[in-house]
């Protein structure tokens, strides 16, 4: 194979699989504090990208439709949170994992409502690219990196440094404990589910420039978010972003090989990694429950 | 004899309505009821005996779909060997998959059902092409010959003939699925859900349960695959789609889990919801999004379990009268 096409579907993996961590570290985080797996986190992410869609033909910039859309998704997280997510903390997985599938199809049918079926174009915003190591690369993409890596790196100070961070991450291990220390756990999770959410949106608002948005883009990316949240094990950060770009890269190079692997692989990939390893690569000891 | 309607009261009821009902309602509607019911039955029993999720249950309907047509494309002509075949690579598969997978914790049993769907669609579509035709699917509605039982002619590709069997399929669905659910073994799986720990302290094995349970429900699902099969006379790959996963189970939810009303009652509303309010279809995720978060909210137990709390709460405020006299 020539190293160009090779250097080039890394790249490629290298992008998608930074946007496959923005959308599955909200499963990730939700599950590990909350005991909740929020399969609607795929709707923010094509509800994020039709936002930006629209902001970005209303103002012109894309810039600004990425701020305004995170935003919305911010407070969109809210009221759902509010509305739907706080009666379920307590009661089994299955249940939890009901509702959050009828939030995502909910979300699906609202956006096909207003904004129908067809696919939409978004421009994308920076146009140059570059040449490195002989091949030609978009700039677009290797911003995508760079500003996942810097909202890897925040996420991580963040729940390492703040005080509100360390809270999170002890109550991923013991919720009751924490609570015991007279911290608000309701207010932790209002909080994890809001960052979350909007993490979500902003995956799919920085993936809208690079395909067509489309109403079936949420569901079409659940089943990679849930492989990625599970090879990284569950709750952990540095597991998430390491697995998102495995299978990135993976999925990138297989369809390079032999393009009907972009679909099986990672299935397959999934089945096995559960079956040996269910607490995935960095998954807590604890979490298995 | 008193035994028999004692238990089995239900399913005797259901199928005289039904054969009542056909006089009024047209019989594609209730062939499209009784074969989504027995669709559903298999989710219905997985979620409530097996305490298992499934976002795969169309790969389920898929087996029993190929199994049955092509057997009718290539080998034989007789649509009750097809529906035998259709049972038979169920069971092989429920039993196939059902000890690789379920063993798994709910959700990931739940997600990793709906990857093996993704796989699954993307065989016939793709790797096995050339056998399946791919998108174009295979038809076969003028190779299913009449049979004859009996001296009696029986043309499967007649809508009257066909919804006669299908009625005594259903029946035997239900007789079988109340008798499981009465039986010991439907008990131990309810204990199974309820506490795993000590079903096994008692000396049962989990495992073995629930790849029982898993089984029967992949069964049932197949079987209605096959009879779809033969109801359409052809069969393609959109039929087993994932995105249908999530109806099956919002129906489940609607009628009740672990219920033997509860499928019937929840396909008669989404069956009739369907083809009445057509211009809605469009809209389908929607209702559907509302209908699942609304039943978990409000009344997680379904139709058939707010009735039933409903009928106890008048026996019980009846009982408490009485004893206040």
């Amino acid at each position: 194979m020539d190293y160009r096409v090779l250097g080039l579907s890394v790249l490629f993996g290298f992008t998608d699989g930074c946007i496959l961590f923005l959308v599955s570290i909200g499963l990730s985080l939700c599950f590990g504090l909350m005991r909740i797996i929020s399969l609607d986190q795929c709707g923010y992410y094509a509800l994020g990208a039709y936002i930006t869609y629209n902001f970005s033909l209303l103002t012109g910039n894309f810039w600004i439709a990425l701020i305004i859309s995170s935003m919305f998704i911010a407070i969109l997280g809210l009221i759902v949170e509010y509305i739907i997510f706080k009666n379920v903390y307590a009661k089994p997985l299955t249940f939890t994992m009901i509702i959050s599938f009828g939030t995502l199809l909910l979300i699906t049918g609202i956006i096909k409502y207003i904004w129908g079926l067809n696919p939409l174009p978004v421009d994308i915003p920076l146009k140059g690219s570059l040449f490195m190591f002989g091949v030609e690369i978009s700039i677009y993409r290797l911003f995508v990196v760079v500003i996942t890596f810097l909202i890897y790196s925040l996420l991580y100070f963040f729940l390492e440094k703040t005080i509100v961070g360390k809270a999170i991450r002890a109550s991923i291990e013991d919720i009751e404990e924490v609570q015991a220390l007279g911290i608000n756990g309701y207010q932790l999770f209002t909080i994890t589910f809001v960052i979350s959410c909007v993490l979500s949106g902003l995956g799919g608002a920085l993936k809208a420039p690079l395909i067509m948005v489309q109403p079936y883009m949420g569901y079409e990316v659940l089943l990679y978010m849930f492989i990625t949240a599970v090879l990284g094990g569950l709750g952990s950060l540095k597991g998430t972003m390491l697995a998102a770009i495995i299978i990135g890269v993976t999925m990138s190079i297989g369809s390079v090989v032999w393009a009907p692997s972009t679909i099986v692989v990672p299935f397959v990939a999934f089945i096995v990694v559960l079956l040996i390893k269910p607490t995935g690569l960095f998954g807590s000891k604890l979490l298995k429950r | 004899m008193n035994n028999i309607i004692k238990y089995y009261w239900q399913p005797i009821i259901i199928v005289i309505l039904l054969i009542v009902a056909h006089f009024f309602i047209p019989l594609s509607f209730l062939i499209e009821v009784m074969l989504f019911s027995i669709f559903v039955m298999g989710c219905n029993f997985l979620l409530g005996y097996g305490g298992l999720l499934s976002f795969g249950q169309p790969l389920y309907l898929g087996v029993g779909l190929y199994a049955t047509a092509l057997y009718l494309t290539y080998i034989g002509q007789n649509p009750i060997v097809g529906i035998v075949m259709g049972i038979f690579v169920g069971l092989l598969f429920g039993f196939i998959i059902g000890s690789i997978i379920v063993h798994l914790r709910s959700d990931y049993f739940a997600l990793a059902n709906a990857a093996l769907n993704v796989i699954g669609f993307f065989m016939i579509h793709d790797i096995l092409a050339d056998i399946t035709n791919g998108l174009d699917g295979l038809w076969f509605l003028t190779r299913i010959t009449p049979i004859s039982i009996l001296s009696l002619s029986i043309d499967l590709s007649n809508m009257y003939h066909f919804f006669i069997f299908t009625i005594i399929i259903f029946f035997m669905v239900l007789i079988l699925t109340s008798y499981i659910m009465k039986s010991v073994f439907g008990s131990i799986c309810l204990a199974c859900i309820n506490n795993e720990d000590k079903v096994r302290f008692l000396g049962y094995s989990v495992f073995k349960v629930k790849l029982i349970a898993f089984i029967y429900a992949t069964l049932l699902s197949a079987l209605a695959g096959s009879m779809y099969a033969i109801s359409f006379g052809f069969v393609c790959p959109t039929m087993m789609g994932q995105e249908k996963a999530g109806e099956i189970v919002a129906t489940t939810l609607l009628g009740g889990v672990g219920t033997l009303l509860g499928p019937i009652i929840g396909s008669i509303i989404i069956v009739a919801t369907k083809d009445l309010a057509s211009n809605i279809i469009e809209h389908w995720e929607v209702l559907m999004g509302i209908l699942l978060i609304l039943v978990v909210l409000k009344g997680e137990r379904g139709i058939v379990g707010i009735v039933n709390d409903l009928y106890k709460i008048e026996i019980l405020r009846k009982f408490k009268n009485n004893k206040g006299d």
